[in-house]
C-alpha cells in the first residue's frame, strides 16, 4: 500500500511500531519467565527442604546402602514438602505416615509399592535393636491405615543391627 | 488478508525481488498478532467537514466503532490545501475525543493536489531504482521537483514471462502532506499514513478480483466532482471539475422554497425522474447539474476507454462506472449517465468490503454511506484490506 508520508512522520511511525514490538516482546518474555518460575517452583522448594538426615551410626553400611539411604531421606523430605500439593495421593500420604511412625534407631533403605486391592507396601532396611524393630511394627499395628502389618519372625528375632522387611497392606 | 510487519514495507519495495516473495511467505505462515498494529480511524477531510470512521474486527469482517461528521469553518482548508493548521488541529482534537482512546489515523490527500499515473517497470527492478523511475517520470507529467514532492507507488499487476510489472504512481507537494502532519501532530494524534482519495475509495468499491474491469469513479461531491481511472483498484489517473451537489440543492430549495431536508428528500425521492405533478422549474435544475456532470463522465470516459497502444490494442477499455459521494444519491442518476456513456453505472456499496450484513448492520445508512467512502477505505487500511 503506497504511503506519501513525508519521511520524518514515516520514521515517527515506524518508531512507534518498534516501540510496541518491544514491548509486546517484553511482555511475553515476561510472561514465559513467570510461567518457568511456577513450573519449576515445586522442585525448588523440594531440594531445598530435603536437609540431609544423619542416619544411625551405630550400624556398619556399605558405601552403597549410605547413598540409598541418602536418596530415602532426600525422597521422604520431599514426599513432606509436596504433601500440600499431593495431599489426594493416598499411596504418597501412606508413605509419610509409615515413614513418620519410625523410631530413630530403624533405618529404611527401600520402599516397594505396588498398587493391588488391597495396596501394599514393603519397607526394607536395617534396626538397630531388636525392641525398635518390635515397637515400629506395634506403632504401625496400632494405625487403622493399616490392614495387617507383617514382620518375618526371623527379622524380629535377628541379631541387633540386622536387616528386616516389613510388608504393609491397606486401602491406600 | 494477511497482517504483518512485513506487510507494511510493501510499499517501500519492489514485489517482484525473491526476498520480498520469502517475506511475504513467512508473513503468512507466521502472521503478526495484531495487538501489535495500533487501531487508527480512518479520517477524510474535506474543505467544509472531517468525517471518521473507525473499524473493529466483528465476526468474519468488521464493526463500526465510531463514526461522525465535525463541520469545519470555511477558509481552514480550501480546495483540500490546508491554509490555517491550528484550526485543522483544533478540530482535529475534537474528533480525537470521540474515538474512545484511538489516537492513530490515516488520512487521505485531494485528488485536486494529486499528480497520478501510470508506470511500467522492467521484471526484478529494485525499489530504489523504481524511485528513480519514477523521479525520471516526473519530466512532462508533475510540474514539482522531486525534492519538494513526496510519492509513493502501488504495484498494479505483473505481467507473466518477465515483462515486468505496471504501478501506479501518486504524487503530492511535501509542502501540502507536512501541513496535514502538522495539524495531526498539534492535535495529538499519530498519522500512519496519507494516500490519494481515489485509492480510500478504491480500497472500499474494489473486489480485488484479477478480471476486474477497469473502473471509472465519480466522486459526487457538495462542492465538485473527483474522477479517478481505477484499474483494479489502484487509481492510474484523478482529476476534479467543479460540478458538485450543492449548486443542486441550492437552486431546488430557491425555486421550489424547500427547506434544506425537503430538498434533500426531493433529490432523493424524486430526483431526475419525478412524479408527474412535481414543478418543472425544480427539475430544470436537476437536468442542468445533471447534464454538466454527465458531459464530464462522458469525456472522462469516452478519452480513456478508446486510448489504444502502438499495436491499436485499447490500453484501459473502462468496463463500468461506479458512483460515490453525498451528492450520487441523487433518484435517476445513475440510469441517467448509464444512457450517456452507454456503460453499466451504479452507487457504490461502501460496506462491500466492511462487513456482511447476515452478521451485522451498519448504523449508517446506505444513502449516507455514499458520504464515508473515503474514511471506510481508509479505517479499511488498518486491516491490510
Amino acid at each position: 500500500m503506497s504511503n506519501v508520508l513525508p519521511k520524518e512522520a514515516k520514521k515517527a511511525a515506524w518508531r512507534m511500531y518498534r516501540a510496541r514490538f518491544v514491548i509486546a516482546g517484553s511482555l511475553v518474555a515476561l510472561a514465559a519467565a513467570g510461567l518457568s518460575a511456577l513450573a519449576l517452583l515445586p522442585s525448588y522448594l523440594a531440594l531445598h527442604a530435603a536437609e540431609p538426615v544423619s542416619a544411625p551410626s551405630n550400624t556398619a553400611k556399605s558405601a552403597g546402602s549410605e547413598t540409598d539411604r541418602a536418596a530415602l531421606t532426600s525422597v521422604r523430605a520431599m514426599v513432606e514438602t509436596l504433601s500440600p500439593l499431593i495431599a489426594t495421593t493416598t499411596p504418597a500420604a501412606a508413605i509419610t505416615q509409615a515413614l513418620s511412625a519410625r523410631p530413630s534407631a530403624i533405618s529404611i533403605d527401600h520402599i516397594t509399592y505396588s498398587a493391588d486391592s488391597p495396596g501394599m507396601l514393603i519397607l526394607a532396611g536395617t534396626a538397630a535393636t531388636r525392641e525398635a524393630l518390635g515397637g515400629y511394627r506395634q506403632a504401625l499395628s496400632a494405625n487403622s491405615l493399616w490392614k495387617t502389618v507383617f514382620v518375618p519372625v526371623g527379622d524380629l528375632t535377628g541379631e541387633p543391627g540386622a536387616r528386616f522387611s516389613m510388608s504393609l497392606s491397606g486401602d491406600f | 488478508m494477511y497482517n504483518s510487519v512485513m506487510q507494511l514495507f510493501k510499499s517501500s519495495s519492489y514485489v517482484g525481488s525473491g526476498a520480498q516473495k520469502l517475506s511475504r511467505s513467512l508473513a503468512r505462515w507466521f502472521p503478526t498478532p495484531a495487538m501489535l498494529y495500533p487501531p487508527a480511524a480512518g479520517i477524510d477531510i474535506s474543505d467544509g467537514s472531517i468525517k471518521w470512521l473507525l473499524l473493529q474486527p466483528y465476526k468474519s469482517r468488521y464493526r463500526i466503532a465510531s463514526y461522525g461528521e465535525m463541520v469545519i469553518e470555511p477558509g481552514i482548508v480550501v480546495n483540500g490545501t490546508v491554509h490555517d493548521v491550528d484550526g485543522l488541529a483544533h478540530a482535529l482534537s475534537e474528533v480525537k475525543k470521540r474515538l474512545g482512546g484511538v489516537a492513530c489515523a490515516h488520512a487521505a490527500l485531494p485528488e485536486e493536489a494529486a499528480y497520478v499515473f501510470e508506470m511500467h517497470v522492467p521484471d526484478g527492478t529494485a525499489h530504489d531504482q523504481v524511485i528513480s523511475m519514477i523521479e525520471f517520470g516526473f519530466e512532462g507529467r508533475v510540474p514539482i521537483a522531486p525534492g519538494a514532492a513526496v510519492y509513493d507507488f502501488d504495484v498494479i499487476q505483473r505481467h507473466d514471462e518477465s515483462e515486468g510489472a505496471d504501478i501506479g504512481v501518486a504524487v503530492f507537494s511535501r509542502e501540502l502532506a507536512e501541513a496535514y502532519v502538522a495539524a495531526f501532530d498539534a492535535a495529538g494524534m499519530q498519522l500512519l499514513s496519507l494516500e490519494v482519495e481515489a485509492r480510500s475509495i478504491a480500497r472500499t468499491i474494489s473486489s480485488t478480483a484479477s478480471d476486474e474491469p477497469v473502473t471509472l469513479l465519480v466522486d459526487f461531491g457538495r462542492a465538485r466532482t473527483g474522477f479517478a481511472v481505477l484499474k483494479l483498484g489502484i487509481p492510474i489517473f484523478t482529476s476534479t471539475v467543479e460540478v458538485g451537489g450543492e449548486g443542486i440543492t441550492k437552486t431546488v430549495a430557491e425555486q421550489l422554497s424547500l427547506s434544506p431536508e425537503e430538498t434533500q428528500k426531493f433529490k432523493n425521492e424524486q430526483g431526475l425522474f419525478p412524479d408527474a405533478d412535481a414543478k418543472p422549474e425544480g427539475m430544470e435544475a436537476l437536468i442542468g447539474t445533471a447534464s454538466a456532470l454527465a458531459d464530464e463522465v462522458a469525456r472522462h470516459y469516452h478519452y480513456w476507454d478508446t486510448r489504444r497502444n502502438e499495436k491499436g490494442e485499447r490500453m484501459t477499455p473502462v468496463g463500468r462506472v461506479v458512483l460515490v459521494g453525498g451528492s450520487a444519491n441523487l433518484k435517476g442518476l445513475p440510469d441517467y449517465l448509464a444512457g450517456r456513456v452507454q456503460a453499466p453505472t451504479s452507487v457504490a456499496d461502501v460496506w462491500r468490503r466492511v462487513c456482511n450484513f447476515d452478521e451485522y448492520i451498519p448504523p449508517v445508512n446506505s444513502r449516507d454511506s455514499l458520504q464515508y467512502a473515503t474514511a471506510a477505505g481508509l479505517a479499511l487500511r488498518s486491516f491490510s484490506v
